[in-house]
């Protein structure tokens, strides 16, 4: 390798980078002085252009998740992890707008809602559902923006050539200062930004992989023949023959139906100015997701082709350290770095701004679920706007510190632990908000039940039987985990989740919240 | 360097290299050479791609301008 233009090569990715982070910083500390009460704060005052939430969502379900893990676990484990998990993800924006959008919108003033178990504590009624979901959504927070702190990490070391815990220290200690300083509002402008530079640098970054592979068929054509047939390309031998069972899982049920219980990107429906316009957000978050994720997705094979035609990469590769995780970092450090820095550095910028977004939605999310779901609406209803503001605060500093602690003790490599989050959210959120939109029969305890089964059951297979060995005395890992339970944990979450609301609520007295009679009108009110 | 335009998207590239395989010397040629997983893959695609958000957010857009009471404040 050509030390000079390396080192050129990485001064230039770094001064893009730094540049980035200061015109952030400088955004978030603009936003402050706008921010006054809990719902500035949290949605940005109902009053966020469509286009700008469409990009934040499509952004924050891309995040440093796709263009580090995929791209990563591509390169590792075959190419299959691109249509299980990306792909059916670009469907589960129209699904929402379809099944939830409009109500979540439309009912959000009257009943002040700002979170996800807002919503499902105004349709079913009772405290039990808004707890069981605060937990969900607090256990979910943690493993997803661990994945993007340990992006970062990854990457701010690859960079320095520093070893990973204290570039993770450096990146969390630089994202708690944008989260303090900014928060909805920040984000939505932020992530503009961003999301269009991802754009702009996804479609760049895959001209030069279709430059240096020479075309789409010539690429997957080398890898087979290299890696001695088909089982790195194919669902039906990858993954120790489970491949096609995980695309069950995660197409059918977690990527598309999933993505309705993703608060970090449904949630900002709540900001839409006019509740008419949600079809452009449906449409902006599944094309932007189509042209990034999958771009990711093609850097990962295109890696890959560069490591069976050139014997220095693999080797190279594996020398960083970080398995799977140093894919994107080698791509973007050594290879960008010194063939392509300017756009090296602002793939790297455009998706560091995106894990910061994402990271601040996810520990905002997280002290909300405590604070606001739990304490404030379940058990200390008085407080005044500023007590909120400030224990959200507290709170968002709490959730803050574990994801520090598991960010540089992580029990994963990026891919999973990101989809070990996404599961949890689905399985605990996604068969409630679908039910309480479709079905009439729901009731307040089938809600809280199902809610409840959900987010226990995928926490527990996760956390008892899904992290790797090294992380759980009872791990499998993910392909051990596909063999013995057949489907991923959050994919048991949400049918046994969609099971006990029907089943509970068949059997149950019919209470149910207010929002509900506003949704099902045809159900007449109880005196 | 048409492609560049549209090789974002998994779907498109393949078509792409499919066509140069069929019209030229140099591509992947017809589907024949690949697996039934990639049949089902370039489907998946494609569909998802072209057709989920655009076909159903269009129809969602309509319906709403038909309904302009259903995106009123309750």
């Amino acid at each position: 390798m050509d030390e000079a233009a390396f080192a050129t090569g990485k001064l230039i990715e770094g001064i893009i980078i730094v540049i980035w982070i200061a015109l952030i910083l400088g955004v978030g500390l603009w936003s402050r002085k706008r921010v006054k009460a809990s719902g500035d704060f949290m949605v940005g005052g109902r009053a966020i252009p469509v286009w700008m939430l469409g990009m934040w969502s499509a952004g924050a379900s891309v995040s440093a998740w796709a263009f580090f893990g995929l791209p990563g676990g591509i390169y590792a484990a075959g190419a299959w992890q691109h249509w299980a998990i990306c792909t059916p993800m670009i469907a589960g924006f129209p699904l929402t707008v379809i099944f939830l959008g409009r109500w979540m919108r439309i009912s959000a003033k009257k009943y002040n809602l700002m979170t996800m178990p807002d919503f499902l504590g105004e349709v079913y009624g009772g405290k039990l559902i808004r707890i069981f979901a605060a937990i969900g959504i607090v256990i979910a927070c943690i493993f997803y923006a661990t994945a993007q702190f340990k992006a970062i990490g990854v990457l701010i070391g690859t960079l320095l050539n520093i070893p990973y815990q204290p570039a993770a220290a450096l990146g969390i200690a630089i994202s708690a200062v944008y989260v303090l300083l900014g928060g909805f509002i920040a984000g939505a402008i932020i992530n503009s930004l961003n999301v269009s530079m991802m754009i702009i640098a996804s479609v760049l970054a895959v001209g030069l992989g279709y430059t240096w592979t020479g075309g789409y068929g010539k690429m997957l054509a080398t890898i087979s023949q290299a890696t001695g047939g088909t089982t790195w390309l194919n669902n039906d031998a990858a993954l120790g023959g489970m491949a096609w069972f995980f695309w069950i899982s995660w197409a059918l049920l977690l990527s598309s139906f999933g993505l309705v219980g993703q608060p970090a990107t449904v949630q900002k429906l709540y900001g839409i100015k006019k509740p008419s316009t949600l079809w452009l957000w449906g449409l902006m978050g599944g094309i932007i997701f189509g042209v990034t994720c999958p771009a990711y997705c093609y850097l990962g094979v295109v890696t890959k082709y560069l490591a069976v035609t050139d014997p220095t990469v693999a080797p190279a590769i594996t020398g960083l350290g970080l398995g799977a995780d140093g894919v994107i970092a080698w791509l973007t450090v050594y290879k960008l770095g010194v063939e392509a820095p300017i756009l090296g550095g602002l793939l790297i910028a455009g998706v560091i701004g995106a894990a910061w977004s994402t990271i601040d939605g996810f520990i905002m999310m997280g002290g909300a679920a405590i604070v606001r779901d739990i304490i404030n609406k379940c058990f200390r209803p008085n407080w005044t706007d500023k007590q909120l503001l400030r224990n959200l605060r507290i709170a968002m500093l709490v959730v803050g510190i574990i994801m520090a602690i598991e960010t540089l003790f992580p029990s994963e490599i990026i891919t999973w632990l990101a989809a070990i989050g996404w599961a949890q959210f689905a399985a605990t959120l996604a068969p409630a908000l679908l039910l309480a939109t479709t079905w009439k029969g729901v009731t307040k305890w089938g809600g809280a039940a199902g809610v409840g089964v959900g987010m226990a059951v995928c926490a527990f297979l996760t956390l008892v039987y899904r992290l790797p060995p090294t992380s759980s005395p009872w791990g499998l890992g993910t392909a051990g985990f596909m063999k013995t339970f057949y489907l991923d944990a959050g994919a048991w979450g949400m049918i046994l989740g969609f099971l006990t609301i029907i089943i509970v609520s068949l059997v149950t007295k019919k209470e149910r919240g207010p929002l509900y009679y506003d949704i099902h009108k045809d159900v007449p009110k109880p005196q | 360097m048409f492609e560049l335009f549209l090789m974002n998207e998994y779907s498109t590239l393949i078509l792409i290299d499919m066509l140069r395989g069929v019209f030229g010397t140099y591509g992947w040629g017809l589907p024949a050479a690949w697996t039934g997983t990639w049949a089902i893959v370039y489907l998946e695609e494609f569909i998802l791609w072209w057709f989920v958000p655009i076909v159903s957010m269009l129809w969602w857009r309509a319906w709403i301008k038909k309904h302009p009471e259903l995106a009123e404040e309750i």
